[in-house]
């Protein structure tokens, strides 16, 4: 756990030390700045991207070592919030292409915020020692096609999120919604309609009222109420589209 | 103007924001199940030592029954009825875009191009072009009109099949089905049965069974030393009897009054592949509550006490759902068509402009278009 918690920490100290320089970056745009501010969130993501892979390989360790096989070890890993926020709030880190305006650099606070949120409360667990075992049994291998769904919709959320607050912080920004929105919200669709589907054809309702299934269900229509808003005010879309994956960001994590 | 406010997008995103914050309460409230179930009593003794004192506001204001409530029905049909609308005005104005309409808003222009460069690299990105050079109105055709249609209509066809469930289905859940038995569904003239050795679900015509979880069934009893059968009782109310078959869907308790026992079955956590579900077997001497022996169930002669022998045998159980859906072939295409709708929407929006020529110059309305060369 000592490992873990000094990756998260330097982690979250290297995020707020990248939110810090991007707020007090302004115009004119600051070229050798905004390289900083992208390799010290570069590095924070390969130290978050290191604490989840810690988890993972105590997990397998710990599932090998009682004979069972590997993808136990996966699953637990899987189900284990801790490991689910250190991989998202790692890929929202990911330095990409940024599709600010040049001439907005402080939007990147908005870019680095969720991951910076995220690592935090991941940091905030690992200190508080919450117990990393799963509560429930996987019953077969294919058990970890949902888990595994729902952490790749949720790590594309992040990115959405921070996209669509930094459009959302952009005067004179068209209503048109950012790539990882768009992104975000065909995984989110697949993962809603597959399951209804599923749950149709097996058990003759849409749905079983799982908790996590209406979670899901209702972070969807948020969402979609993003593509139904009228372009103009331009803001409102943006914002129904950062409220719709911070909902499923929220229901894949607690 | 009814009919403008009835279609409009901001009608639906309106009720479509406030379904998605009643199912957002709901998935993280504990939802109660149906009244004077075993399940319910459970359900209210945890929501009682969670929420305390605000339990019954909360009850009072529906929290716990959120899509069950006339508030969530009501704004599902008002979203039914607002869907019904906008696609009878999707397909009506599918149809009025075959002929260019005014844009309302702004000209620009589009230095650089002729029109008919301009018409050409449109027709090369899948747009339909009509109306006549003084006014021209190109729209992504014909997938970025069907989206928005195959949306609705899914919606449509899924709420459609939503609602016969509702009027003329049923649903039951938590069904125990022993294996090798037949359970009558309560209620209906369904039934269901579980297979012993493969434990294949099989039931009656025009239902959906599906097996929600297997675990053990324990048959239970007790001799005494001379092999005379003991009395089980599972709880002080119950009647006396030679055997108990106890299904480990929770961990089942009996007593054994004559021998001052009380047996605990615990069920443990296991994997299909593994036949044998373990079951974890711990006894108290009575009255003084203190554990004294646990060990793992095995068939046949069990462990010894005193005077009593705890003899077990172990099955297994199914927990089952059934549903009665007149609706579902309804539903599933539905479904389908939602989704795709949905998807292409997102990867293939709607996007429409329109060009005209004045004074030699090519000018531009509507969206702004990369297939011209203009910036996002």
């Amino acid at each position: 756990m000592g490992l873990l918690t000094v990756a998260a920490g330097t982690a979250c100290g290297l995020l707020a030390g990248a939110v810090a320089l991007s707020v007090r970056s302004g115009p004119p745009p600051d070229a050798g700045r905004r390289q900083a501010i992208r390799v010290v969130a570069g590095v924070a993501a390969a130290l978050l991207l290191a604490a989840a892979v810690i988890i993972l390989w105590e997990q397998c360790r710990e599932a090998t070592s009682g004979g069972e096989p590997l993808w136990i070890g996966a699953f637990g890993a899987l189900v284990t919030r801790q490991f689910r926020l250190f991989l998202i709030s790692a890929v929202a880190a990911l330095p990409g292409r940024s599709n600010t305006a040049a001439s907005e650099p402080r939007k990147d606070v908005l870019l680095l915020l969720p991951s910076l949120l995220l690592a935090g409360a991941a940091l905030i667990l690992v200190i508080n020692a919450e117990p990393t075992a799963p509560d429930c049994v996987p019953h077969g291998a294919a058990e970890l096609a949902r888990p595994l769904a729902v952490l790749g919709c949720s790590v594309i959320a992040a990115r959405a999120l921070g996209a669509s607050l930094a459009r959302l912080a952009a005067p004179g920004e068209s209503g048109r919604l950012a790539p990882a929105a768009a992104a975000g919200y065909v995984a989110l669709t697949l993962l809603v309609g597959g399951t209804a589907l599923a749950s149709l054809l097996l058990r003759g309702t849409p749905w079983g009222l799982a908790a996590d299934e209406v979670r899901l269900g209702g972070a969807w229509m948020a969402w979609s109420t993003a593509w139904f808003a009228p372009r103009r005010p331009a803001r409102l879309r943006q914002a129904l589209s950062a409220s719709g994956s911070a909902l499923l960001l929220l229901a894949a994590l607690l | 103007m009814v009919w403008q406010a009835g279609t409009s997008a901001g009608l639906v995103a309106a009720l479509l924001l406030s379904l998605a914050v009643a199912l957002i309460v709901a998935g993280w409230l504990p939802q109660a199940p149906g009244e004077g179930t075993a399940a319910y009593a459970k359900w209210r003794s945890q929501v009682q030592a969670q929420f305390g004192p605000a339990t019954g506001a909360m009850q009072a204001l529906g929290l716990f029954s959120v899509v069950q409530s006339p508030g969530f029905r009501l704004l599902l049909s008002l979203l039914a009825g607002c869907l019904v609308l906008r696609l009878a005005e999707l397909v009506s104005a599918a149809w009025r875009g075959r002929r260019p309409l005014q844009p309302a808003v702004a000209w620009r222009p589009l230095p650089g191009l002729s029109l008919e460069e301009a018409k050409e690299r449109l027709r090369a990105h899948h747009y339909r072009i009509a109306g006549q050079p003084l006014l021209l109105q190109a729209d992504r055709w014909p997938w970025a009109d069907t989206w928005p249609l195959l949306v609705h209509l899914g919606a449509v066809g899924l709420m459609a099949g939503m609602l016969m469930a509702h009027v003329f289905g049923w649903h039951l859940e938590g069904l125990v089905v022993r294996s090798g038995e037949t359970l009558a569904l309560p209620g209906t003239d369904a039934w269901v049965t579980l297979a012993e050795g493969t434990g294949r679900l099989t039931h009656s015509d025009g239902i959906v069974a599906y097996v929600e979880q297997r675990g053990p069934t324990v048959l239970a009893r007790a001799v005494d030393s001379a092999g005379s059968l003991l009395a089980l009782q599972q709880s002080a109310e119950s009647e006396p009897a030679n055997e108990l078959v106890l299904d480990l869907v929770e961990d089942q308790f009996f007593a054994v009054p004559e021998a001052g026992l009380v047996v605990r079955l615990v069920a443990q956590p296991h994997r299909p592949e593994i036949d044998i579900m373990p079951v974890v077997v711990q006894v108290y001497e009575t009255p003084s509550g203190r554990l004294i022996g646990e060990s793992q169930l095995a068939d046949q002669a069990g462990p010894t006490f005193g005077e009593a022998t705890l003899l077990f045998s172990q099955t297994s159980y199914g927990l089952v759902s059934a549903t009665s859906n007149p609706g579902r072939w309804l539903a599933i295409p539905g479904t389908c068509l939602l989704t795709a709708g949905a998807l292409g929407t997102a990867l293939d929006p709607r996007r429409r402009l329109w060009l005209r020529e004045v004074a030699g110059e090519l000018q531009t309305a509507g969206r702004s278009s990369p297939e011209l060369g203009e910036g996002v």
